[in-house]
C-alpha cells in the first residue's frame, strides 16, 4: 500500500476515534514525535481528551513548553488550565514563575487561582511578588482562595474546637464538673504592630516577657491606658493542681475582641477569627493535651483588632473540667 | 401397632405406675421451732402468727399489735400457716400505703445481736416490681435528714431483665448506712420461701433462704444498729414510694440473738438452674435437679420422680444428711419433636410419702437451626422480659446482661452470676433466641495498674494494651466466657471490646518507646500527641506536590500506632482467640465501630465480623458508606466479614432546633421536651435495612433498645412505628431471603474510592465512620451518579494496585506517599479515570474535578446540592465510563452483587421529603416518597426475577444490556436476580413412605429451563405438615446453592403417625410444588 494511503488510512481512523480511543492515544503520545498530534488533542472538543493530552505535553519537556503555556493561556477548561499550570510551575523560576503565577492569580477559574497559591510555596523565602499576590489573593471571591493564601502567610489557621466538637466526643454526653478560673490579673501585654511577634517566639514558653505591661483581662486594653487598633499579645503564666478525672478540658473564653490565636505552653491550639462579629462570641478550645497539671502554664493569646476603640481580652478566661 | 398417642399414653401410665404405690402428699414433721416455741422464747421480741383470731396480735406478749395500712392489705387464712398477711394492687393501686404497722416502740430497736425470720409468698405480679419492701423500720435505705442511718429494712430489689431478685438489708449505723445483699435468687410466684436476717452486733451480718446462705456482709467498725423513732411496716415502706409487696408474708419472727438457719421442713428441689431448653437430638441432655435437705434429719433412700415427655423416671437420691444437698441428673430424650414439653418433679421418701413441693416445670426441644441464617441482633444487654418484643420484631440475637467484676477484670461475669447468664440463655434459646457475652475487661484498677502514658509522663486511666498481662487478662476473658457458657447451644459468641478506641492516644510510657524502636529503630516523633491528626504546621513543611516518601517517620509512627502500637487490636484477637479455646464449633466474635478509625487495616483484630454504630440522620445513604468502609477494613483479613448496625436512636440535639414561639410542636415534643436521645424515623429505619441488604453483610444490628420499645434511660420512645417497621421487613425481607444473601458475595466493581490514611494524618479529614463531612459526601455524590465505589486503602493499592478499576475518587487526599502517588500515575496512564477534589496533592492532576460542597444547614437544599453534583459527574463521566448497573433516577440507588452467572440487583428508594415527624425542624428529611426507575443491566438478555414479588419481571432489550422498570414505595426496596436463562420446573422428590427410625431425605431442585443446573442461590421457602398441619422442624426458609436443596429429616418416636406433606415454593418466579409421605405408628415400647 502506498505511504499516501496509509496516511490517508491513519487520518480516517483519527477522524473517525471517539473520546475514549483519543483520550487514550494522548495519553499514549509520550515522545518528540507526536507533538503535532498532541497540539490537536490539546485542542479536542472534549475535556477529558485535552487533559490527557496536557498531562502527556508535561512529560516530553521543553520542546512542548510552548503547547503548555498555550493550554494555560487559551483553554476554556479550567482544569486543563490548572493542569498545565501545575506542571509548568515545577520547571519556571524567578520573572517566568512570577509571571505565570500572577497570571493564574487573575485566572477566572477558582481551581486555577488556588493551584496559584498553591504553587507559590515553590519559594522557600516567598520574594515580595510572591508575598504581594499572597495579599491580592487574601482579598479574593473565593472563600478557599482566601484561606489559603492567610494560611500562606500566616500559618496559625486551624480554628478553635471544644472536646465536644471532636468526633471521640460524639458519642458521649460530657457534663461540665468543673471549672478553675484563669486569674483576671497577672497578664502581661505588647503591640505588634509588625504582626511579626510570631518571629520573634513571643508564642513560646521560654520567652522573656518581663518587659511587657502588666495588664487584667476582663475589660478591653483600651481600659488600661492603650489605645491602640491592631495586633497584640497577651501572656499568662498559671499553676494547674493535681490531675483531676476529667474526660476532657476545655479552655473557654468567654469573648475576645476581636480575632484570636492561642498558644498553650508553646503549642497553637487554635484560632477563633471570624470576623467583626466575633467580638462578643464565647468558643472553647480542646485543651487537655497540652495542660501541665501540678506545674506551671503558659498561654500565649494573639488579639487582632481591625477597627475599634473597645478591644482585648474583655471577658474571663477559665478552664472547664469536662466528664462523662 | 399402636400410634405414638397411645405411645404417649402408655408411657404415662407407666409414669403412674411408679406414682401409684406412694401415699398422698404428707409433708414431712417440724423441725423448725414451733410457733408455740418461738412466740415462747425468751429472745423473741416480736412475733406475728397471722392466726385467724386474732392476726394482729403479737404471739409474744410484748404487745406489739399490728394494725392495717390500706385497703389493698388485709389479713387472711393460709392454708400451711395459720393465717397470713395479704397485700395485692386491686383497689388502691400505685402510691398508697399498705401493709401492716406496729405503734412506734423503742423495745423493737436492737442495741446487740438480731434476726428477722418470716416466710413470704409472691403474688404473680410480683415479677412486674423493681423494689419491694418486707420490713421497714428505716425508712431510706441510706439514710436522710429526717431518718439519719438508724433502723434496719428488708426488700426485694428484681435483677434488671431477669425475673430474679436480691435480697437486701440496710442497717442504720448512726453516721452511715450499710447494705448486705445476696445472690439473685428465684422466688417463683404463688411458693413459699423462709428468710432469715441475722446481725450480730458486732459488724457481721446474714442472709439465709431456706436454710441456705445467701449473703453475708462484714463491717468491722461497725457496732449496735442506731435505734429508730419509726414503727415497724410489713409489706410495704414506711414512707409512701409504691414499694408494697405484693403476696404474702407469715410468722415473721423479731429475735435478739442471731437465729441459725434452722431447717425449714421440707425437701427442696431446685430446677432454677438447669438447662430446660435443648437442641432436638442433642446428645447427654439432662435436668439438673438440686435436691436439699431440709427436714432436719437424715434423708435416706427418697427418690425424685420425674413425669414428662412421655416418660415417668424414679431416680434414687443418695442418702442426705440434714442440710446436705445432691444435684439429681434427669437424663431426657431429645429424640423427640420438637416442642414444649410440660414435666412434674417431686421428692418421695420411703414410705410414699412427698417430701417436698410439687415442681411442675417446661422443657424444651428446640428445632435445629437451619443454615445461613442472617441474625438480626438486638445491641442490648436484655433479658427474659423482653423476649416477647424480640420476637415480635424479628430479632434473632441480644447481649445477655452481665455483671462485670469490680475486682477481677477476667472474670466479666461474677461468679454468683453465672447461673443467672446460663438461666438467661437457656430460656432464650427455648424461645428461639440466641445470646452473646459483652467482653471489655478495663476495669478502673486494671486501667489504672496497666495505664497509657501522657507525653509529659503523667500516667492515665486509658488502658495500655502493649502490656503482657494486659493481653493474657483479655485471652482470659475470653477463654471464661467460653469455658463457662460455650456448652450452651443459645450461646454463640461475643461482642470483643466496643467502643474502646475512640480515646486512644499515644502513650510514652517505657514499653510504647522500646515496642516502637524495636519495631522502627527509631524514636517516637516529636510531633505525635494525638492519635489523629498532628499540628498543622507539619502540612505547612511539605514539599509542594505534597507526595512524601513512603517511609515518612511520621506517618510510619502512626501506621504502627492503628495497626499495633495502641495494643488494641491485639487485645480484640487475644478475647476472641480465648473465647475459642472452649473449641464449642460455631462461636463468632465481631468488634465495634470498627471503622471509628484512620483508615488503615487491622481494626479489630482477628475477630470474625467487623461492625459500625452508624446514624442515618440526615441522610440513610451514611449506612452504604459505612458497610464499604467495613468491607475496605476487613480485605485487610481475608477470613473477616462485617455485619452493619443502625443506630434507633436519634440525637436531638442533631435532628431538632430549639423550640421558638410559632413553630410548630409535634405531640411527641409535647409528651417528652427534654428527650435527648429520640426514635429514629421508620422511613429511615427501613431505607437503612434495604441498603444493609445491599452490602455483603453477615449480620443486622440495632442499638438503642430503649427509644424501640420504651424508655430506657435516656433513650425515649418518640415514634411506634419504627418498631413496626423493623417487625414488619425482618418477617417479609430478612427472614425469606437473608439465608440466600448471606450467601452471595459483593461484586468486583471497577470504581475505586480511596481513603488515604497520610492524608488523614498529616492534613486531617477522614469520616472516622461517622459518615460526616465532604469525603462522606463525596461517596454519597458518587452512589447518586449510580456508581458502585469500593473503598479502598493505600494498603490495597500497594497490595492488589489499581488494574481491576477503570476509575478512582479521591477526595480529601491532600498528601500522597510517593507509591501511591506512582500507582495512581500509571493507572491514569493506563487509561484509568482520576476523579478528584481540590484538595488532592497537587502532584496528581485528575481527570475530573469533583469539588466539595458545603453542606449542614438546609437538608434539602444540601440534597439538592448532592444530586447536582453526581448529575454533573455523571455528565462528565458518562461518555468514558459505562456503569454494570445503572438507574436513571439519581434517587433511586442501586447496587449489584453477583455469584457464579447470577447477579442480585439492589434499588433503594432515597427519595425523601421533610414529614410530619421530624421534618419542621428542616435538619433531617425523614419522610421517605414514591420513586420509579429504569434500571439499565449491562448483560445482554438477562432474565429478572423480582425476590420479594416472586415473580419474573419484564425486561427489555437495550445496546449491550437489560432494561426494566422498577416503581418503589417510599423508604422501600427492591432486590431482583438476573439470570442467563428462565428457571425450568421445580421437582421435589420425596419418599412416599418414611421410616420412623431411620432418616428421611428429600430433595428440592430448581434447573434453568433447559434443565442445567442454575448457577445462582435461590430463595426456598419449605413447609413440613403433620398430619394434623402442625409444622415440624426443618421447616422455614432456605438459601438453596445452584437450587438444590437436600433436606434429611429424622422422625421421632411422638411424631403424629399418618399422612404427612412437604411443600416447596422458590422465590423467584413463585413456583410451589407439594409431596406428601406416609409416616407409621411407632412400635410400643416394650415394659421392663
Amino acid at each position: 500500500m502506498k505511504p499516501i494511503f496509509l496516511f490517508f488510512f491513519a487520518f480516517l481512523l483519527h477522524a473517525m476515534a471517539g473520546p475514549v480511543e483519543r483520550r487514550e492515544e494522548a495519553l499514549r503520545a509520550k515522545d518528540p514525535e507526536t507533538l503535532p498530534r498532541l497540539e490537536e488533542l490539546a485542542r479536542d472538543e472534549s475535556p477529558l481528551v485535552r487533559r490527557a493530552a496536557i498531562r502527556s505535553l508535561g512529560t516530553l519537556g521543553e520542546p512542548a513548553r510552548a503547547l503548555l503555556e498555550k493550554a494555560f493561556a487559551e483553554d476554556a477548561d479550567a482544569l486543563a488550565r490548572r493542569t498545565a499550570l501545575r506542571l509548568l510551575a515545577p520547571r519556571s523560576s524567578g520573572e517566568a514563575l512570577q509571571k505565570l503565577l500572577e497570571k493564574a492569580a487573575r485566572d477566572p477559574g477558582e481551581l486555577v487561582r488556588i493551584a496559584a497559591v498553591e504553587e507559590t510555596g515553590r519559594a522557600p523565602e516567598p520574594p515580595q511578588w510572591c508575598i504581594a499576590l499572597l495579599e491580592r489573593a487574601k482579598e479574593d471571591d473565593s472563600p478557599r482562595v482566601r484561606n489559603l493564601a492567610s494560611r500562606r502567610l500566616w500559618p496559625y489557621q486551624a480554628p478553635v474546637a471544644s472536646a465536644r466538637e471532636l468526633p471521640e466526643f460524639q458519642d458521649i454526653h460530657l457534663n461540665t464538673a468543673k471549672t478553675e478560673p484563669l486569674p483576671l490579673a497577672g497578664w502581661r501585654f505588647a503591640t505588634d504592630p509588625a504582626q511579626s511577634g510570631h518571629l520573634h517566639q513571643w508564642q513560646k514558653p521560654g520567652f522573656d516577657d518581663s518587659g511587657w505591661s502588666p495588664i487584667h483581662i476582663g475589660k478591653p486594653w483600651q481600659e488600661f491606658g492603650h489605645a491602640y487598633e491592631g495586633v497584640a499579645w497577651y501572656r499568662l503564666r498559671f499553676t494547674l493542681p493535681e490531675k483531676p478525672n476529667f474526660a476532657a478540658v476545655d479552655l473557654v473564653f468567654e469573648a475576645v475582641d476581636e480575632s484570636v490565636w492561642v498558644w498553650l505552653n508553646g503549642e497553637f491550639v487554635g484560632a477563633h477569627d471570624v470576623g467583626a462579629g466575633g467580638w462578643n462570641q464565647r468558643f472553647a478550645i480542646h485543651a487537655a493535651p497540652h495542660l501541665q497539671w501540678n506545674g506551671e502554664n503558659q498561654l500565649a493569646v494573639r488579639v487582632a483588632k481591625r477597627k475599634g476603640t473597645h478591644a482585648g481580652i474583655w471577658k474571663p478566661v477559665f478552664l472547664e473540667i469536662l466528664t462523662r | 401397632m399402636k400410634s405414638p398417642r397411645s405411645h404417649a399414653r402408655l408411657l404415662c401410665l407407666m409414669g403412674l405406675a411408679i406414682c401409684l404405690p406412694l401415699a398422698p402428699h404428707a409433708l414431712l414433721g417440724q423441725a423448725a421451732p414451733t410457733a408455740r416455741q418461738a412466740a415462747d422464747s425468751a429472745s423473741t421480741v416480736a412475733f406475728w402468727e397471722f392466726a385467724p383470731a386474732s392476726p394482729a396480735l403479737d404471739s409474744s406478749g410484748n404487745g406489739h399489735t399490728l394494725s392495717l395500712r390500706g385497703r389493698d392489705s388485709r389479713f387472711v387464712e393460709d392454708e400451711r400457716f395459720a393465717g397470713a398477711l395479704q397485700i395485692r394492687d386491686t383497689e388502691e393501686p400505685g402510691d398508697t400505703r399498705q401493709g401492716a404497722a406496729t405503734a412506734r416502740a423503742p423495745e423493737l430497736n436492737f442495741t446487740g445481736p438480731m434476726s428477722i425470720e418470716m416466710w413470704v409468698r409472691p403474688a404473680p405480679g410480683l415479677s412486674q416490681q423493681k423494689s419491694v419492701y418486707l420490713i421497714d423500720k428505716k425508712n431510706y435505705p441510706t439514710g436522710h435528714a429526717r431518718d439519719p442511718h438508724t433502723g434496719y429494712l428488708v426488700t426485694l430489689r428484681k435483677m434488671a431483665g431477669a425475673d430474679r431478685f436480691r435480697v437486701e438489708a440496710h442497717f442504720g449505723f448512726g453516721e452511715h448506712s450499710k447494705l448486705v445483699a445476696s445472690t439473685p435468687i428465684d422466688f417463683p410466684p404463688e411458693q413459699w420461701a423462709h428468710l432469715l436476717i441475722s446481725y450480730n452486733g458486732e459488724g457481721e451480718a446474714l442472709l439465709y433462704k431456706d436454710g441456705y446462705e445467701i449473703g453475708r456482709a462484714q463491717w468491722p467498725e461497725c457496732r449496735a444498729i442506731a435505734p429508730s423513732r419509726q414503727s415497724i411496716v410489713l409489706g410495704d415502706r414506711l414512707g409512701s414510694i409504691g414499694a408494697r409487696f405484693l403476696g404474702e408474708i407469715a410468722r415473721v419472727r423479731l429475735s435478739s440473738e442471731v437465729a441459725l438457719p434452722s431447717a425449714t421442713e421440707t425437701v427442696s428441689m431446685d430446677p432454677g438452674n438447669s438447662r430446660l431448653a435443648f437442641e432436638r437430638m442433642e446428645r447427654g441432655a439432662h435436668l439438673s435437679v438440686v435436691i436439699a435437705n431440709k427436714t432436719g434429719k437424715e434423708l435416706a433412700k427418697a427418690a425424685l420422680v420425674f413425669n414428662g415427655m412421655g416418660e415417668g423416671k424414679k431416680i434414687a437420691i443418695p442418702t442426705l444428711a440434714p442440710g446436705a444437698s445432691q444435684t439429681v441428673n434427669i437424663p431426657l430424650d431429645t429424640q423427640l419433636k420438637a416442642g414444649s414439653y410440660p414435666c412434674h418433679l417431686e421428692c418421695r421418701d420411703t414410705s410414699g410419702a412427698v417430701v417436698s413441693e410439687a415442681q411442675e416445670i417446661a422443657v424444651t426441644l428446640v428445632p435445629r437451626a437451619l443454615p445461613h441464617r442472617l441474625p438480626v441482633i438486638a445491641w442490648a444487654w436484655l433479658g427474659p422480659s423482653h423476649f416477647d418484643a424480640l420476637e415480635a420484631m424479628g430479632f434473632t440475637h441480644f447481649l445477655s446482661p452481665w455483671q462485670t467484676s469490680t475486682s477481677h477484670p477476667v472474670d466479666f461475669v461474677t461468679k454468683q452470676k453465672i447461673p443467672e447468664v446460663r438461666r438467661i440463655i437457656d430460656r432464650a434459646y427455648g424461645r428461639g433466641l440466641r445470646t452473646m457475652a459483652a467482653i471489655s475487661p478495663k476495669q478502673p484498677a486494671f486501667r489504672k495498674k496497666y495505664g497509657r502514658v501522657e507525653r509529659n509522663g503523667k500516667a492515665t486511666e486509658r488502658l495500655n494494651g502493649l502490656f503482657p498481662e494486659v493481653q493474657s487478662t483479655w485471652r482470659q476473658a475470653g477463654s471464661f466466657a467460653g469455658r463457662e457458657f460455650g456448652d450452651l447451644p443459645g450461646f454463640e459468641g461475643a461482642m470483643i471490646g466496643t467502643e474502646t478506641r475512640d480515646h486512644t492516644l499515644p502513650s510514652f510510657h517505657v514499653i510504647d518507646h522500646e515496642a516502637w524502636k524495636q519495631a522502627s529503630g527509631q524514636e517516637i516523633p516529636p510531633e505525635a500527641a494525638l492519635s489523629r491528626a498532628v499540628p498543622p504546621s507539619v502540612l505547612d513543611r511539605l514539599p509542594v506536590d505534597k507526595i512524601i516518601p513512603d517511609d515518612d517517620p511520621l506517618v510510619a509512627y502512626y501506621r504502627w500506632f492503628w495497626k499495633t502500637g495502641d495494643g488494641w487490636n491485639r487485645l480484640y484477637t487475644e478475647a476472641s482467640e480465648g473465647l475459642k479455646e472452649s473449641g464449642r464449633p460455631g462461636l463468632w466474635t465481631w468488634h465495634d465501630p470498627a471503622v471509628r478509625t484512620p483508615s488503615i487495616w487491622g481494626s479489630g483484630g482477628k475477630v470474625d465480623f467487623l461492625s459500625n454504630w452508624t446514624y442515618t440522620f440526615p441522610n440513610p445513604l451514611k449506612i452504604a458508606l459505612a458497610a464499604d468502609e467495613l468491607s475496605a477494613m476487613a480485605k485487610g483479613n481475608p477470613a473477616q466479614g462485617i455485619m452493619s448496625m443502625t443506630q434507633i436512636i436519634w440525637y436531638r440535639s442533631r435532628t431538632t432546633t430549639p423550640p421558638e414561639p410559632g413553630k410548630p410542636v409535634r405531640d411527641w415534643e409535647r409528651e417528652h421536651p427534654k428527650a435527648r436521645f429520640v426514635t429514629i424515623a421508620p422511613d429511615h429505619l427501613g431505607e437503612a435495612l434495604w441498603l444493609q441488604l445491599a452490602h455483603p453483610v453477615k449480620g443486622i444490628m440495632y442499638h438503642g433498645w430503649g427509644s424501640l420499645v420504651g424508655n430506657h434511660g435516656s433513650y425515649q420512645l418518640t415514634n411506634p412505628a419504627s418498631a413496626d417497621r423493623l417487625g414488619k421487613l425482618t418477617r417479609e425481607v430478612v427472614a425469606p431471603l437473608g439465608p440466600t444473601l448471606v450467601q452471595v458475595p459483593d461484586s468486583p466493581t471497577d470504581i475505586a474510592f480511596l481513603q488515604s490514611f497520610t492524608s488523614q494524618i498529616l492534613a486531617g479529614g477522614g469520616t472516622y465512620g461517622w459518615g460526616r463531612g465532604w469525603q462522606a459526601d463525596a461517596y454519597l455524590i458518587a452512589r447518586h451518579a449510580a456508581l458502585q465505589p469500593e473503598i479502598v486503602y493505600e494498603e490495597t493499592i500497594a497490595k492488589t494496585g489499581l488494574d481491576a478499576y477503570k476509575a478512582i475518587i479521591l477526595t480529601r487526599c491532600d498528601v500522597l506517599s510517593q507509591s501511591t502517588a506512582s500507582a495512581l500515575a500509571a493507572f491514569q496512564q493506563r487509561g484509568g479515570l482520576i476523579i478528584a477534589d481540590e484538595f488532592l496533592a497537587p502532584g496528581i492532576q485528575p481527570d475530573i474535578v469533583l469539588q466539595s460542597i458545603p453542606t449542614g444547614a438546609d437538608a434539602e437544599a444540601d440534597y439538592r446540592e448532592l444530586l447536582q453534583s453526581a448529575a454533573k459527574l455523571r455528565a462528565e463521566l458518562d461518555t468514558f465510563y459505562q456503569r454494570p448497573l445503572d438507574s436513571d433516577n439519581p434517587r433511586v440507588i442501586v447496587r449489584k452483587r453477583s455469584t457464579g452467572g447470577a447477579d442480585y440487583l439492589f434499588a433503594i428508594n432515597d427519595h425523601r421529603t421533610f414529614g410530619d415527624y421530624i421534618g419542621h425542624h428542616r435538619l433531617v428529611m425523614e419522610k421517605g416518597l414514591p420513586s420509579r426507575a429504569r434500571l439499565t443491566l449491562r448483560r445482554e438478555n438477562a432474565v429478572v426475577y423480582d425476590l420479594v414479588q416472586q415473580r419474573p419481571v419484564p425486561t427489555e432489550p437495550v445496546e449491550g444490556g437489560t432494561s426494566f422498570v422498577v416503581d418503589l414505595a417510599g423508604a422501600g426496596g427492591a432486590i431482583f436476580l438476573a439470570l442467563e436463562k428462565p428457571v425450568g420446573t421445580l421437582a421435589l422428590k420425596a419418599p412416599s413412605r418414611v421410616d420412623r427410625h431411620a432418616p428421611a431425605h428429600f430433595a428440592i431442585r430448581l434447573p434453568d429451563q433447559e434443565g442445567d443446573t442454575l448457577p445462582a442461590v435461590i430463595p426456598m421457602h419449605v413447609e413440613i405438615r403433620d398430619p394434623e398441619g402442625k409444622l415440624a422442624e426443618f421447616s422455614g426458609d432456605y438459601g438453596a446453592a445452584n437450587g438444590n436443596l437436600d433436606l434429611r429429616l429424622d422422625f421421632a418416636s411422638n411424631d403424629l403417625p399418618g399422612q404427612w406433606s412437604i411443600t416447596a415454593r422458590e422465590r423467584l418466579s413463585g413456583q410451589q410444588r407439594q409431596a406428601t409421605f406416609e409416616l407409621p405408628e411407632a412400635a410400643a415400647p416394650s415394659l421392663p
